[in-house]
C-alpha cells in the first residue's frame, strides 16, 4: 500500500462561494454535536446507560403502579412505609423528586459518564495535538472549551434535570390531582436549580481535570480514585465523629446538604449548609484555575 | 579493515496474513547502500530483520557469518537507528548514551569520554546536559544518530536518519554517513528522498510489496533497463555536424536536433558514446559546452522499475 | 537541469507583512525585530531548527501573543483580529494532529464547521476536498488507523476545507515515499499556478522547496537573513562547472592540476571545477582525454538553492530585502 493515488475522476479543486455563517454565539456548537455523536451515542456504553435509566425507571414503576394498578397501591404503600422507604411513597411533595437528584444510583452513574466521557475529552485531544488544528479554525479558546463542556454537561443534564421532570409530567398525567401540574409548577425552580449546579459542578471539574495529562485513561482512574478515596476517608471519620461533623468530606454530602438546602428539606449530615456551599465554591474556583493555568500553559507549548 | 556483510538469505517475514517480505536474497556489502521503496513495501521489516529484531519465518540473516536473532553480542557489531521516538525523557543526552557505553562494557570514565566524542560530532555538545524531554526533533534525531555511533561499530543500520533535521544538520548526516561508508563501515540506510540517498551512494536496493526488485550499483541497474535507451543532451556550436559525425558512431542509435544549438543522442551504451565524445571534443573536431545523461539517476531507475 | 527561477512568477502584492515582530517565551528570545513582507504566490520559508519558523507561524496564527510588533495579513491587524484572519489561512500542521476518534471525513467536515460553513456545505465541501487531496474510500475510516501519506493528505484537505486564499504548508512532505512527495509537490504546483492561491511553504527539504516556490526568506535564530527571489540571494561565483569524470583519480588530479584546473573530486569522480581564465570546456575534454579518463556530465554549474541557503546562513550580518 503505497501513498500514491488511484486514477482520479473528477479531483479539480473548486473554490468555495458558499456562505460563511459568522456564528459567534454559537461557534461552539458543532464540537459538542460531534461529541455527543461520535463518543456519547456508542454501543459500548449501553451497560452504562442501562445503569444510568435504573433509578428513573425504578420511580416510574412505583408512580405507575401508584396510580394506575389500583390494588397494589394499598400493599405497596404498607410494605414501602415499614421499610423505611416512606419518602418515595410522598408523590405530592417536593422530596419525592429531590430524592431522585440524591439517588445513589444516579450518583454513581454521574461519576462514571464523567470519568468515561468527559474527563478524557481534552486528554485525548491534548494526546492527538488537535489544539494546532481547532486554532486555526476561527473560534476562540472559549468555544473550545463551552463545547466540550456542554457535551457533558448535556448527558448528565438531560438524566438528572429530564428524569426529574419525567416524574414531575408522569405525576401529573397519570395522578388523581388534576391542576398538579400547575399547582406545584413552582417545585421545577430548585429541581432545575439543583440539576445545573449537580451537572456543572462535576462537568467543570471533569473538564479541568482533563487538562492535566495527556493519558486519558490514567486521568479516568485519577478521578474515580479521589471520589473513592474521600468516600473512604469520610466513612472512616465517621466511625470516630458518628455525629457526621467530617462528612463534608464526601462530596455526596456535599451536594446532599446543598440539595437539602435549596429544596427545603431537613438535612441528614451534620455539617452546617454554609460549609457546603463554601466548598463547593472552592472547589469550582479550582477547577477554574486549572484550567486557566492550561490555556497558559498552552501559549508558549504549540506547534 | 571493512565491516561484515549483511546476507538475507532467503528471508520471509509475515505479520499473521499480512506479508512483511517474502524470499528476499540480498547482499549488502561494506560500504554505504541504500533501502528504498514505496511505503509498506517491507523496508522496516527487512531493518528489524537485519538488527534483531525480527526473527524471520522462513530463511536467515546474517551479519558476518552469524545469524542475527537470538545474537546476544549484536548489539555489540551493529549501531541501530531507529525510526520511532522513544528516547527515555527523564534522561540527559549526556547520560544515556554514556548508559549505553556502559552496556557494551566500557569503564566509566572511557564511556564519559566516548560519549563527549560522539555527542560533539553530532553537534550536541550544549544540549547534552539537557534532559531530553526539552529536545526538538531534531535534536532527538541526532542523539538516535548518536547512540548508534557511539560504540564504532562495524554496521551501522539507519532507518531514514535526515528525518527532521534542518537543511544544515541533512548536509552534515550525509557527509558523515559517507564517511563512514569511505571507512570500510557496512551502512544500510533507509530513506525516501531519493536525491539524499544519491549523494550519499551508489549502491541501492529497491522494494516493492514486499520483494526485492533490485539491486546494485545505480549506473548498472539503469543500464539493465533495456527497453529505455539513455538520452545523452548536449549542448553544442554547430549541431548539424556533430549529428554528421555522430551518425557514424555505431553505438548511436538515433540523434535528433531540437534546437539550434542543443542535440540529443540516444544509445544503449553511454559509455562507449562518452568515449567517442571525449575524443572528439578534446581534438577540437567539435566545440562542446555541456553534456549530461538525461534519465540515468536514481529517480529514473526507481521510476522505471517501482513505478509501474 | 535545475529549474531556472524567474522573478516574473511572483505576482505583484503582499500576503503577509511583518513589522518589528519580537516574540518571547519567558527569557528565551525566539523572535527579535523581525521585518519581513511576503509576497503573493508561492514562498518559501526557510532556516535551521530554532531559528524562528514556527514561532513566526504561532505569531502570525494568533498562537501566541508578541511582545511587540506588528502582523498584517492582506490588510488585516493579525493580533487583533484574530478570528478574521483565521479565515483567510489555512494551516497544515507539522506534526501528527488530528482530531481523535473521528473519521477522515467527519474531522474534515468539522474544520469546515467550525470555520463558518454551515453544515451541508461543510459535508459536500469535505467530500470535494478529499477527493482533490486524493484520500478515497479511507476516508470514511478512522483517522488513527491511516498511514503517513494519508495523514499528509486529511491535513491538506482541512487546510483547503474552507478555501483559504493564503495557504501554511508546513513539511508537507513529511514521512511521504516518492510518490507521494511527487503527489504532494503537484498538488502544491497546482493550487499556486491554476488556482492562484498564496502559499507560505516551511520545509527542511530543500530539493522540495526549489521545485514549486519563487522567492523565499531564511531565518536564522530570531532574524531574516535573506529574503528574495531565490537568484536575487545566490553567492556571486565566477562561472564553474559540475562534471563528472571516470578514470583513475590520481592520474586525473595530476593532470587537471597540469591544465590549471582547480577543484575538487570526490571518490565517484563528481565535483565542482574552475578553469583557468579565458579557458573553454575544451580543455576539461583535453585533460580528460589526456589522462584516458571519459567526461560523463559537463554542466556549467547554476547555483541553486542549497547555495542561496547555506550562504545566507554564513552571513553574519542581517539581510534586508
Amino acid at each position: 500500500m503505497t501513498d500514491r493515488v488511484p486514477e482520479r475522476l473528477n479531483s479539480e479543486y473548486r473554490r468555495y462561494t458558499g456562505p460563511i455563517r459568522s456564528r459567534r454565539f454559537l461557534a461552539w456548537w458543532p464540537i459538542t454535536r460531534t461529541e455527543l455523536t461520535t463518543r456519547v451515542f456508542r454501543w459500548r456504553y449501553i451497560l452504562l446507560y442501562l445503569v444510568a435509566f435504573g433509578p428513573l425507571l425504578f420511580r416510574e414503576a412505583i408512580l405507575y403502579a401508584r396510580f394506575v394498578i389500583a390494588p397494589v397501591q394499598i400493599r405497596l404503600m404498607n410494605e414501602m412505609t415499614s421499610s423505611g422507604m416512606s419518602r418515595l411513597m410522598l408523590w405530592d411533595q417536593l422530596d419525592f423528586y429531590s430524592d431522585y437528584l440524591e439517588d445513589r444510583v444516579l450518583w454513581l452513574f454521574l461519576l462514571l459518564a464523567t470519568a468515561v466521557l468527559g474527563v478524557p475529552m481534552v486528554a485525548r485531544d491534548l494526546r492527538t495535538r488537535a489544539w494546532e488544528i481547532y486554532f486555526s479554525r476561527s473560534i476562540g479558546r472559549m468555544d473550545y472549551f463551552l463545547g466540550k463542556f456542554a457535551a457533558i454537561f448535556l448527558v448528565l443534564f438531560t438524566l438528572t434535570w429530564g428524569g426529574a421532570l419525567s416524574l414531575y409530567l408522569s405525576t401529573s398525567l397519570l395522578g388523581p390531582d388534576a391542576d398538579f401540574f400547575l399547582h406545584n409548577l413552582g417545585w421545577l425552580f430548585p429541581l432545575t436549580l439543583y440539576s445545573a449546579l449537580l451537572c456543572g459542578f462535576l462537568a467543570l471539574g471533569a473538564l479541568a481535570f482533563g487538562t492535566l495529562s495527556e493519558n486519558g485513561l490514567l486521568l479516568a482512574g485519577s478521578w474515580l480514585g479521589l471520589f473513592f478515596i474521600a468516600f473512604c476517608i469520610a466513612r472512616v471519620l465517621r466511625w470516630v465523629r458518628p455525629d457526621g461533623a467530617f462528612d463534608w468530606i464526601d462530596p455526596k454530602y456535599l451536594l446532599m446538604e446543598a440539595s437539602a438546602a435549596i429544596h427545603g428539606h431537613a438535612s441528614t449530615s451534620g455539617f452546617p449548609t454554609w460549609v457546603s456551599f463554601l466548598l463547593l465554591g472552592f472547589l469550582t474556583v479550582i477547577s477554574l484555575l486549572i484550567l486557566a493555568h492550561f490555556l497558559r500553559r498552552q501559549k508558549e507549548g504549540i506547534g | 579493515m571493512n565491516g561484515p556483510c549483511i546476507r538475507f538469505a532467503g528471508t520471509s517475514k509475515f505479520y499473521g496474513d499480512v506479508l512483511g517480505v517474502m524470499g528476499v536474497n540480498l547482499t549488502i556489502n561494506p560500504g554505504v547502500t541504500g533501502l528504498l521503496g514505496p511505503n509498506g513495501a517491507g523496508k522496516s521489516t527487512l531493518i528489524k530483520l537485519a538488527s534483531g529484531l525480527l526473527c524471520p519465518d522462513q530463511g536467515d540473516v546474517f551479519i558476518g557469518d552469524r545469524s542475527t536473532w537470538g545474537n546476544s553480542r549484536l548489539g555489540f557489531q551493529i549501531g541501530y537507528l531507529p525510526d520511532g521516538d522513544a528516547l527515555p525523557d527523564f534522561m540527559t543526552g549526556r547520560r544515556f548514551v554514556s548508559h549505553l557505553l556502559r552496556f557494551h562494557g566500557e569503564g566509566v570514565r572511557s564511556a564519559r569520554q566516548r560519549a563527549e566524542t560522539v555527542l560533539e560530532r553530532v553537534d550536541l555538545s550544549q544540549a547534552a546536559n539537557r534532559r531530553i524531554r526539552t529536545y526538538s526533533k531534531g535534536m532527538r534525531q541526532r542523539l538516535k544518530l548518536a547512540q548508534a555511533l557511539a560504540h564504532d561499530p562495524q554496521v551501522l543500520i539507519l532507518d531514514e536518519p535526515l528525518a527532521g533535521l534542518d537543511p544544515v544538520g541533512r548536509r552534515d548526516v550525509m557527509a558523515l554517513i559517507r564517511q563512514a561508508g569511505e571507512k570500510g563501515r557496512t551502512v544500510l540506510v533507509s530513506s525516501h528522498i531519493l536525491h539524499e540517498v544519491e549523494a550519499m551512494t551508489d549502491q541501492v536496493a529497491l522494494m516493492r510489496h514486499g520483494r526485492l526488485i533490485a539491486s546494485g550499483r545505480i549506473p548498472e541497474l539503469r543500464s539493465g533497463l533495456q527497453k529505455q535507451p539513455f538520452r545523452i543532451r548536449l549542448h553544442v556550436d554547430r549541431s548539424r555536424r556533430l549529428a554528421a559525425m555522430l551518425m557514424e558512431c555505431e553505438d548511436v542509435i538515433g540523434v535528433h536536433v531540437p534546437r539550434a544549438t542543443y542535440l540529443d543522442l540516444e544509445t544503449h551504451s553511454p559509455e562507449k558514446a562518452i568515449e567517442f565524445l571525449t575524443g572528439i571534443a578534446a581534438r577540437g573536431e567539435a566545440c562542446i559546452h555541456e553534456l549530461g545523461v538525461e534519465d540515468q539517476g536514481l529517480e529514473a531507475v526507481f521510476r522505471y522499475t517501482v513505478d509501474r | 537541469m535545475t529549474a531556472h527561477h524567474e522573478a516574473s512568477n511572483v505576482v505583484p502584492g503582499e500576503s503577509i507583512v511583518v513589522k518589528g515582530l519580537t516574540v518571547e517565551y519567558g527569557k528565551i528570545s525566539a523572535l527579535n525585530n523581525l521585518d519581513l513582507a511576503f509576497p503573493r504566490g508561492c514562498v518559501g520559508l526557510l532556516g535551521p531548527n530554532g531559528a524562528g519558523k514556527s514561532s513566526t507561524l504561532k505569531a502570525i496564527l494568533g498562537f501566541v501573543r508578541p511582545v511587540a510588533g506588528r502582523i498584517h495579513i492582506f490588510g488585516i491587524d493579525a493580533v487583533r483580529k484574530r478570528r478574521t484572519v483565521r479565515r483567510r489561512i489555512g494551516y497544515m500542521p507539522e506534526r501528527d494532529t488530528h482530531l481523535a476518534g473521528l473519521t477522515g471525513f467527519r474531522a474534515v467536515s468539522l474544520a469546515g464547521e467550525l470555520s463558518g460553513l454551515p453544515r451541508n456545505e461543510a459535508y459536500m465541501r469535505a467530500h470535494e476536498v478529499l477527493q482533490y487531496t486524493g484520500l478515497g474510500e479511507a476516508r470514511y475510516r478512522s483517522v488513527e488507523g491511516y498511514s503517513t501519506g494519508m495523514r499528509q493528505r486529511v491535513k491538506l484537505a482541512q487546510a483547503l476545507i474552507h478555501d483559504p486564499p493564503l495557504l501554511f504548508l508546513d513539511e508537507p512532505t513529511n514521512g511521504l515515499d516518492p510518490e507521494g512527495r511527487e503527489e504532494m509537490l503537484t498538488l502544491i504546483q497546482d493550487l499556486t499556478r491554476n488556482h492562484h492561491k498564496d502559499v507560505i511553504l516551511s520545509t527542511h527539504i530543500l530539493h522540495d522547496a526549489e521545485a514549486v516556490v519563487d522567492w523565499v526568506a531564511i531565518l536564522r535564530e530570531g532574524r531574516l537573513v535573506g529574503a528574495g527571489p531565490i537568484q536575487d540571494i545566490l553567492p556571486e561565483s565566477q562561472p564553474l562547472f559540475r562534471v563528472r569524470i571516470s578514470g583513475d583519480p590520481a592520474t586525473l588530479r595530476k593532470t587537471l592540476a597540469h591544465f590549471g584546473i582547480s577543484g575538487e573530486l570526490d571518490s565517484r569522480g563528481s565535483g565542482l571545477l574552475s578553469l583557468p581564465a579565458g579557458a573553454g570546456p575544451r580543455l576539461l575534454f583535453q585533460a580528460a582525454s589526456t589522462a584516458s579518463a571519459c567526461i560523463h556530465d559537463l554542466r556549467q554549474h547554476r547555483p541553486g538553492l542549497e547555495e542561496a541557503f547555506f550562504h545566507a546562513l554564513d552571513e553574519k550580518t542581517e539581510k534586508t530585502q
